[in-house]
C-alpha cells in the first residue's frame, strides 16, 4: 500500500464524530494501516496528522500542539539519562505526549528506598532492572515510540554512542538529565557539549529543586556543585519536588523539540515546594 | 543632604541553607555599603555550602556590593533525583 492510499484509507476510516473540527483515528486503526502499508507506526501516526487526522490518543494535545507540531515530535529524539525519580516521570510524560525516539540508560535495579518517589518502582518491578521497567512500562502506554533502554552505566564512551545515534535518527533530539547525586552530572554535560546537544538538568533536595537548560559550552548548575556530599543527602527526595522538577524538565524538552524558544535556555529555575517560590535565574 | 546607613534586603537561602535564613519573609537590615561576602558572614552560612550566589535573578559573585531593597539568594550542592 502506497502512502497515498494509507492515507486515503485513513480519510475513509476516520472518525469525524468524536470532534468537531478533526477527524480522529484509533490506535488499532493505525496499527493494521502501519502494517499494511509496511512503515512505522509512529511514521503513519505523524503522515496522518500532517494530513489533519488526528490519532485519538493526541486529540487532547491540539490546542496546545499543532497537528503539524504533534507529527514533528513524533519525529524527534530524547536521550533520557537515568531511569529513578526524574527519569521514571520524564518517560511517562513524553510517551503519553508522543515523543517518537526515547533512547534511556540506566544500570540500576530498583530497591525499596526508591519507593517513595519513582514511579517505575512498583511490588512487581522491584529488585529488577530500571531499564527492563522502563521498556514494559513504554509499551503499555504508547507503542508507537520508540524506545532503547540500556541497563549499563553511565561511561563517556557509551553516551556519545547513544547521542550519535539518536542524532543521526530523528530530526531534533535533546537530553534529559534525570540523574540522581553529582557524580556523573559533569560527564553527562561534557558528553552532551561534545556532540551540540542541548542539556535538559534537574535536581532536588527536600522540597527544593531547580530546572535548566544548558546549551552546549553554556553554564551548567553542576558545574558549581562539584562532586561530594549535596543537600539531598541531608533532607531526602520526596516525591513532590522530584515530580515537580520532572514535570519542569517535559515542559521545556517539548517546547525545544517544537522549536520554539525555550525560557530557560542559560537559565536556572529555583523553585521551593515550602513556599511555593519559584524563581528564574540568569546563569 | 541625608544618607541612609542602612538598608533593607530580601534574602531566600535554599534547602540545607534554610536555617541562616534572617526570618520566614528573608527581611534583613544591614549597613550600606555591605557585600555579599560580609552578608555570608554576618548571616553565618558555611561559605563552602555556598555554591550558587544569586542577586535580583542572575548569578553574583561574593565580592558584590550590594544595595537597598536587593534580593539575594544563596543555593547549595543540589543532585536529588
Amino acid at each position: 500500500m502506497s502512502v497515498a492510499d494509507m492515507l486515503a484509507r485513513a480519510r475513509a476510516v476516520a472518525d469525524t464524530s468524536v470532534h468537531p473540527k478533526w477527524p480522529v483515528l484509533l490506535d488499532v486503526q493505525l496499527m493494521t494501516l502501519a502494517k499494511n502499508a509496511g512503515l512505522l507506526v509512529r511514521e503513519v501516526q505523524a503522515l496522518c496528522l500532517e494530513n489533519g487526522l488526528i490519532p485519538l490518543r493526541y486529540l487532547r494535545n491540539m490546542g496546545t500542539l499543532t497537528p503539524v507540531e504533534q507529527a514533528g515530535l513524533l519525529r524527534c529524539g530524547v536521550v533520557l539519562v537515568g531511569l529513578g525519580g526524574l527519569g521514571g516521570v520524564i518517560l511517562e510524560e513524553l510517551c503519553r505526549m508522543g515523543v517518537g525516539q526515547i533512547y534511556a540508560a540506566d544500570g540500576d535495579i530498583f530497591e525499596e528506598h526508591n519507593a517513595n518517589r519513582q514511579l517505575l518502582a512498583t511490588k512487581k518491578t522491584m529488585y529488577g532492572l530500571k531499564a527492563g521497567a522502563a521498556v514494559a512500562r513504554v509499551r503499555a502506554i504508547n507503542s508507537a515510540v520508540e524506545f532503547a533502554a540500556h541497563p549499563f552505566s553511565l561511561s563517556e564512551d557509551s553516551m556519545q554512542k547513544i547521542m550519535a545515534g539518536a542524532r543521526r535518527s530523528s530530526t531534533c533530539c535533546v537530553v534529559a538529565d534525570a540523574l540522581g547525586g553529582l557524580e556523573y552530572r559533569e560527564l553527562l554535560a561534557r558528553t552532551a557539549a561534545r556532540e551540540k546537544l542541548l542539556l535538559v538538568t534537574a535536581g532536588i533536595a527536600g522540597s527544593t529543586g531547580f530546572v535548566a537548560v544548558v546549551p552546549p559550552n553554556g553554564k551548567n548548575p553542576a558545574s558549581f556543585f562539584g562532586t561530594g556530599l549535596a543537600a539531598e543527602d541531608f533532607l531526602g527526595s520526596p516525591a513532590p519536588a522530584v515530580f515537580t522538577a520532572a514535570s519542569l524538565q517535559c515542559a521545556e524538552i517539548l517546547t525545544l523539540l517544537s522549536g520554539k524558544k525555550s525560557a530557560l535556555t542559560g537559565k536556572m529555575l529555583t523553585f521551593d515546594l515550602a513556599a511555593m517560590d519559584f524563581e528564574v535565574n540568569t546563569l | 543632604m541625608c544618607y541612609s546607613l542602612v538598608m533593607k534586603i530580601t534574602v531566600k537561602c535554599f534547602a540545607t541553607l534554610a536555617q541562616y535564613a534572617p526570618s520566614e519573609q528573608g527581611h534583613l537590615e544591614v549597613e550600606a555599603g555591605t557585600t555579599i561576602s560580609e552578608l555570608i558572614a554576618i548571616l553565618g552560612l558555611p561559605v563552602e555550602d555556598v555554591k550558587i550566589i544569586f542577586l535580583n535573578g542572575a548569578h553574583a559573585i561574593a565580592d558584590t556590593v550590594l544595595s537597598s531593597g536587593d534580593r539575594v539568594g544563596f543555593f547549595p550542592a543540589v543532585g536529588g533525583g
